[in-house]
């Protein structure tokens, strides 16, 4: 019949033409998990990092209104720090074998983020999925390394003694990275710490030089990060049969030499670097030796600071609450002094932080009582050192030195309500009471303003370091984290995943001279391409 | 009374085009048929822009209303016996939901409005199949809701669709015909600028606030439509 025939003619093909282009399958980067790194304060941005877009959201808030960039990155984000000077931001990427419809292959890899090139990101293959970072305080070197969190889920293998040696001043290459793995007596790495640059003593060699502290479980391993051919010197620091596990490692500002505190060590380990020439025969031999001794502590050192006095004297202030002391070390002589502290101290802050101290403060956390002592005759035999006792109303939870000023903040463990500015001048406490638990909280970049948050409440709080004058900002809506930028802004975080955050330009800022920005996590993201 | 049949209906479709051109210089013709038609129905459209599908793995669903004319009745106009030529009217509305990195809820809701010509051939007594062309305008709505918080936002945009559809009616006498339409065919939509925004209380100053664009939301795709239409 021709009418069942045209009709079958037209309708059978529209059918199937129209089943086969009906739907197609949706990009897999819609589907997976989110969770967002970030807030990460810039010299003048804010960073999130979005690991399932693969991108880095900067927020530039130097303008009055700020402005959003995006810099690719790669699969699945894991672990970011910025650099010292805070205009880079260093991302570790798991990367991802491809397995289901549009995953790639790609390798764990090192990503450089320049905040002022948004756009253009430098990546270092790294061979394994690190999950920490080291970076130097001249931002020249990073080292990439494992964290004891255990087994990678994604792993066959793990090698936790291997780091990955970063040149950030060069391209990648063969050699750039370098991929070590370390000397190791049963243990794995809880740290890393790189030192600012070193020039040796006596050396041929006069260009300054980085080195990677590698704390392990019974043993501190020093590596010539720039120069990472050559081999590790291990300092085994378990030989004597006890337990030592070194915490913390503080660098004598422009000598080549650091001070590491160990828990179960009784004292403190110095360690210098001289020059000494290579073997001949051994191309990676160093030319350094890592010279050890013992500054007498005496008492298992809970803290350690190390400063330059201003006539060149390098001292090591040890905190040994087993003797309810705080001894002072000459450090290149090794003489020592020690000063009573009836308080078991293991938090030790020297003020100014970055100058020549003049003052220093212990506090035994969870205590009532601070100490402050005037370092200024702590050199003089003759001059009675006698610390300042500054009785409190509530345990000491935390104490933090305010930047460039002769200020404490002191964090009561009062569900964090009750705080404490510490003057060192005149050793007199100022308590400062919260609305509620203070969740957040940073120091303007000149330090002279605390600006604190507490979760839930609509607030930013602020006090004027000069004279404690509380004043406060009201939010629209309740803030998760607070930063102070480089450049002086405020920015409030409300803990959005479609971004949203409150950009104040300074404390004394009334409302109408913020500016809310909200959809910055999700900006341009329907014009993002598959 | 049966009507003469052309000898396929790629000859009807393509003498279609000629029929405006002709339609002044052409003989009135007199006929007994429905000039009006009324439908009511059910539309889907496949969503297959990256941008549709950023927010939503499924299809928009919703309903279509038309309205339409015999214009070649009007004119006076059948060029080709069992040809006939018709103005219409659509509006389509679609809704779909989605997630968005298995955290974020979304909603995209569609308004469109469009009026076009139809080229309708009747196979059969009881058959009619038609080609049609639309152009109009959609309005398309987005919300993103996270835990806290819903933003979202609405724009217009330009659309044109074409289609072919087969109509099958239960009852077709001279004045009345009552029937099915099932269709298919593809719009073509604008890709939208959005800005979601959250909503702020009337009575609080708040602080400025700006808002960053999302990007543009396609919503075009293949189309599908089953619909009642009645015609008198």
């Amino acid at each position: 019949m021709p009418t069942t025939r045209t009709l079958a003619a037209v309708a059978v093909p529209c059918a199937l033409a129209a089943a086969a282009c009906w739907s197609d399958d949706r990009p897999i980067q819609w589907s997976r998990p989110r969770e967002v790194i970030g807030p990460i304060a810039l010299k003048a941005h804010v960073a999130y990092i979005d690991p399932a877009l693969d991108r880095v959201v900067l927020l530039d808030v130097t303008a009055d209104r700020p402005a959003i960039a995006h810099t690719a990155i790669g699969r699945r984000a894991m672990y970011a720090v910025p650099s010292e000077d805070r205009h880079r931001l260093f991302v570790i990427t798991r990367g991802e074998q491809a397995i289901h419809t549009g995953e790639i292959d790609q390798p764990p890899m090192f990503w450089v983020v320049d905040a002022q090139h948004a756009g253009t990101a430098t990546s270092y293959p790294i061979g394994s999925p690190f999950d920490r970072i080291a970076v130097s305080p001249d931002g020249k070197l990073a080292i990439a390394y494992y964290s004891a969190a255990g087994n990678d889920p994604d792993g066959a293998f793990r090698n936790p003694n291997e780091l990955a040696v970063i040149d950030l001043a060069s391209p990648p290459s063969a050699t750039n990275p370098a991929l070590l793995t370390i000397r190791s007596f049963g243990s794995v790495p809880e740290g890393i710490s790189l030192s600012p640059p070193m020039v040796l003593p006596g050396s041929p060699d006069a260009a300054p030089r980085t080195f990677a502290f590698i704390l392990s479980p019974g043993n501190l391993t020093v590596l010539d990060a720039s120069h990472p051919q050559r081999h590790e010197v291990s300092i085994r620091l378990d030989l004597a049969g006890a337990h030592v596990s070194p915490r913390e490692v503080v660098f004598a500002p422009g000598a080549a030499s650091a001070y590491v505190r160990s828990d179960g060590a009784r004292d403190v380990l110095q360690v210098a670097l001289e020059a000494q020439p290579p073997s001949p025969t051994d191309l990676a031999d160093n030319d350094f030796r890592a010279v050890v001794a013992e500054l007498g502590a005496g008492g298992g050192p809970s803290d350690v600071a190390v400063y330059d006095e201003a006539g060149g004297r390098r001292v090591v202030l040890a905190a040994t609450p087993d003797t309810h002391e705080v001894v002072a070390i000459d450090a290149d002589t090794a003489q020592f002094r020690s000063i009573a502290i009836p308080d078991p101290v293991n938090r030790i802050l020297v003020f100014p932080a970055g100058g020549t101290p003049h003052k220093a403060v212990f506090a035994a956390i969870g205590g009532r009582r601070l100490w402050v002592l005037d370092l200024d005759h702590l050199g003089d035999p003759l001059a009675q050192v006698a610390p300042v006792a500054i009785s409190l109303d509530k345990p000491v939870h935390d104490v933090v030195a305010v930047p460039g000023r002769d200020l404490a903040l002191v964090v009561h463990d009062d569900a964090r309500t009750v705080l404490g500015v510490l003057d060192l001048d005149t050793t007199a406490t100022a308590p400062l009471l919260g609305a509620g638990k203070l969740d957040s909280y940073d120091f303007s970049p000149a330090g002279d303003y605390l600006i604190g948050a507490t979760t839930g409440v609509s607030r930013v709080g602020f006090v004027a370091l000069d004279n404690l004058h509380p004043t406060e900002f009201r939010l629209d809506d309740p803030p998760a984290h607070v930063l102070a930028t480089a450049n002086g802004k405020i920015f409030v975080d409300h803990a959005s995943a479609l971004g949203h955050a409150t950009i104040i330009p300074s404390p004394a800022a009334a409302r109408g001279d913020a500016v809310v920005v909200s959809g910055f996590l999700t900006a341009d993201l329907l014009d993002e391409e598959p | 009374m049966r009507r003469p049949h052309p000898p396929s209906a790629l000859r009807a479709l393509s003498l279609a085009a000629a029929v405006g051109a002709t339609a002044a210089a052409a003989a009135p013709t007199a006929r007994a048929e429905p000039r009006d038609e009324v439908s009511l129905g059910a539309a889907a459209r496949a969503l297959r822009s990256p941008s549709a599908n950023a927010v939503t793995d499924d299809d928009l669903a919703g309903m279509s209303i038309g309205l339409a004319r015999d214009l070649g009745h009007d004119l006076g106009v059948e060029p080709v016996p069992g040809l006939a030529l018709w103005v219409e009217a659509g509006l389509v509305t679609g809704t779909a939901s989605g997630t968005m990195f298995q955290s974020l809820f979304t909603k995209i809701e569609q308004l469109g409005l469009t009026g076009g010509v139809a080229v309708r051939y009747r196979l059969h007594r009881l058959i009619t199949a038609s080609a049609r062309g639309a152009v109009g305008a959609q309005r398309a709505r987005l919300a993103i809701s996270d835990r806290a918080a819903t933003a979202y936002d609405h724009a217009w945009g330009a659309m044109a669709s074409a289609g072919a559809a087969l109509d099958v009616f239960a009852v077709s006498r001279p004045r009345f015909g009552l029937g099915v339409r099932a269709e298919l065919g593809y719009v073509a939509a604008q890709g939208i600028a959005l800005t979601p925004r959250t909503d702020r209380a009337d009575d609080t100053l708040a602080i400025t606030m700006t808002d960053a664009a999302i990007g543009h939301l396609d919503l075009s795709g293949p189309s599908a439509s089953l619909s009642l239409l009645g015609q008198f």
